[in-house]
């Protein structure tokens, strides 16, 4: 074993000198390492030239580190699958499960949709960018149909479709130098199986899940930013001290200054749930914005407004959880089949049915999104649950 | 592609075995792929001598214990020798005459290169304590290498404005440059 631990300190020594950092017996180091050779000296100077440094660091990561990462783990883990218990929690079928999906890693993906399409009649495929904007005077566009540049124009706003699944609003200056007396609203809707993004005129962000809608005014300009959300979407809010930014849906409004969060308000579920990744956010009762009280929650924490109840329940977030939808995954931490299913039925346009008392049944783990619903049926079926597809019904049973 | 993650323990327990590998493969794996690259030019190749020498630390590493200097060397000289190996048989295979021989000149080359990549990894772990946006920018420009226009287009700003988060970027890295290269990195930037 070779003994390198000079080169790691002359490394420190470097980065510290790099970043002015350096005290002077350290600097008395480094000197007496560049005066030892010509070859040290050289090196240093490579070091310093800026530019040398930034290119090298572009080349310094490895392209394929996923890949190898999930390689050396096959590798460390695999000698300890060889017994698990059978038990009806996935957490520990997991090892089966494992199995299952590094199959269907190596297995292309065209073949395994093939097989088992023939058995299930419709291929279920998974959602993508689909929604429509709704304009003031109720003029629709079709943004998955549409063109990328600009795609209308309403008022002072300039709406365009800058990308796949991302439209933006930007504001031009008025001539007039004025502002616009009453509110234009627009309307942005996601289907089941539709997905969007949306900058709005402040230059906040919004994801917008599938079967969800927002309606947001098309300029800011009074004391607040106020949407109206319906369903599911996470907000990057810009900070903006003096325009409160507020997002209304059903009973519950979110009062944000500049922040990152996710609304879940679809009413199939049992409440509305507000999950903060960043920053603050008042939770509070109400569409109007006079009435006082309500909770503020802390990064890392979410907010349940029941539908049968009028209380703030306050807890600690799982926000891999909460956000895995606009990630590209379902994931689930200890979930019920339910929730499963009911964020399944909304991306894939399907419709479930269950038989059998399945009511037990909890999940952990991770799928991705883009793939046909069958791969992930496959991964829910190791579990024990049937899964039996009709058409655009799914049959769950045990 | 996303994989049922094997949870035996509980998430408040300690912390399980496969985060552990992740936590170590994220703080060597790019260092010691890139030493070996700049060994044997072999991007495929490094990374493969890369992980084999983190599974072999893995089965080895109550032995070898977790002082960094100790993982690193045992890294670094299992690497070394790969790429020896590797440098060997092509030797052979491309019919040097010369019988291969301890070569001061090869020992050079391992320092520049564990020095290179300790500097490099240093630094990229300074981008990675950077403020969300002057990491991401960071991230894109100085580890992706990405142009300014990409840049521009991904994230939804003007091209000045990523020039401009890129200069406070650097500032806050507090990346001390050559006063007359200064000018040159910024003529550079403009593409």
């Amino acid at each position: 074993m070779e003994n390198y631990e000079s080169y790691y300190n002359i490394g420190g020594l470097i980065v510290k000198y790099l970043q002015g950092d350096i005290s002077d017996r350290e600097m008395d180091q480094l000197t007496q390492w560049r005066k030892e050779s010509e070859a040290n000296e050289l090196l240093f100077r490579k070091f310093t030239q800026g530019q040398d440094v930034l290119d090298e660091l572009s080349a310094f990561r490895a392209p394929d580190r996923d890949q190898v990462l999930e390689s050396l783990l096959e590798k460390i883990q695999a000698p300890r699958r060889t017994s698990f218990a059978y038990r009806r929690y996935v957490g520990y079928a997991a090892a089966a499960v494992l199995v299952l999906a590094l199959l269907l890693l190596i297995i292309p993906r065209r073949l395994q949709t093939n097989d088992l399409a023939q058995t299930s009649g419709i291929e279920l495929l998974p959602g993508g960018n689909r929604a429509v904007l709704i304009l003031e005077g109720g003029m629709e566009i079709d943004l998955d149909n549409a063109d990328t540049g600009e795609i209308a124009r309403q008022g002072r706003a300039v709406i365009s479709k800058s990308g796949e699944g991302y439209i933006a609003y930007e504001l031009v200056k008025d001539d007039a130098g004025q502002k616009p007396a009453d509110v234009t609203y627009n309307t942005i809707a996601t289907p089941r199986g539709g997905q969007y993004r949306l900058r709005l005129p402040d230059g906040s962000r919004v994801w917008l899940n599938a079967h969800s809608s927002l309606k947001f005014p098309i300029h800011f300009h009074s004391g607040e930013r106020r949407v109206e959300l319906k369903g599911e979407a996470f907000f990057e809010v810009q900070h903006q001290p003096d325009q409160p930014f507020r997002v209304v849906s059903g009973k519950q409004t979110v009062e944000v200054l500049g922040t990152e969060f996710n609304v879940n308000g679809y009413t199939d579920e049992s409440g509305i749930t507000t999950t903060l990744v960043n920053g603050k956010v008042k939770i509070r009762l109400g569409a109007e914005n006079a009435s006082a009280g309500g909770v503020t929650l802390a990064p890392g924490q979410k907010a349940l407004v029941g539908n049968q109840s009028d209380d703030i329940v306050v807890s600690e977030a799982d926000i891999e959880e909460s956000i895995a939808w606009k990630n590209g995954h379902f994931q689930f931490n200890d979930a019920d089949l339910g929730t499963i299913m009911r964020q399944i039925a909304r991306w894939y346009d399907v419709d479930v049915e269950y038989r059998g008392n399945v009511a037990g049944i909890r999940f952990r783990g991770k799928i991705p999104r883009d793939v046909p619903a069958v791969q992930v049926f496959e991964i829910l079926k190791t579990s024990g649950i049937n899964i039996e597809t009709e058409g655009r019904k799914i049959i769950v049973s045990n | 592609m996303g994989v049922f993650r094997n949870h035996e323990k509980q998430q408040s327990g300690p912390v399980s075995e496969e985060e552990q590998v992740k936590l170590f493969f994220d703080e060597y794996f790019d260092r010691l792929a890139y030493f070996a690259f700049r060994i044997i030019k072999n991007r495929d190749k490094a990374s493969d001598m890369a992980q084999e020498a983190f599974f072999k630390y893995w089965l080895s590493r109550s032995e070898i214990g977790n002082h960094p200097v100790a993982i690193k060397n045992f890294l670094y000289t299992t690497v070394k020798n790969s790429c020896l190996n590797q440098l060997r048989h092509e030797k052979i295979v491309s019919d040097y005459a010369a019988r291969f021989q301890e070569d001061p000149q090869f020992e050079g080359t391992v320092m520049d290169a564990i020095i290179t990549a300790e500097v490099l990894s240093a630094l990229e772990q300074a981008i990675r304590q950077l403020p969300d946006r002057y990491r991401q920018i960071s991230e894109l420009a100085y580890l992706q290498g990405k142009k300014n226009q990409e840049i521009a287009d991904l994230l939804e700003m003007s091209v000045n404005t990523v020039k401009k988060q890129k200069q406070k970027a650097l500032e806050l890295l507090r990346m001390k440059l050559a006063p007359e290269l200064l000018g040159l990195l910024l003529v550079l930037s403009t593409q």
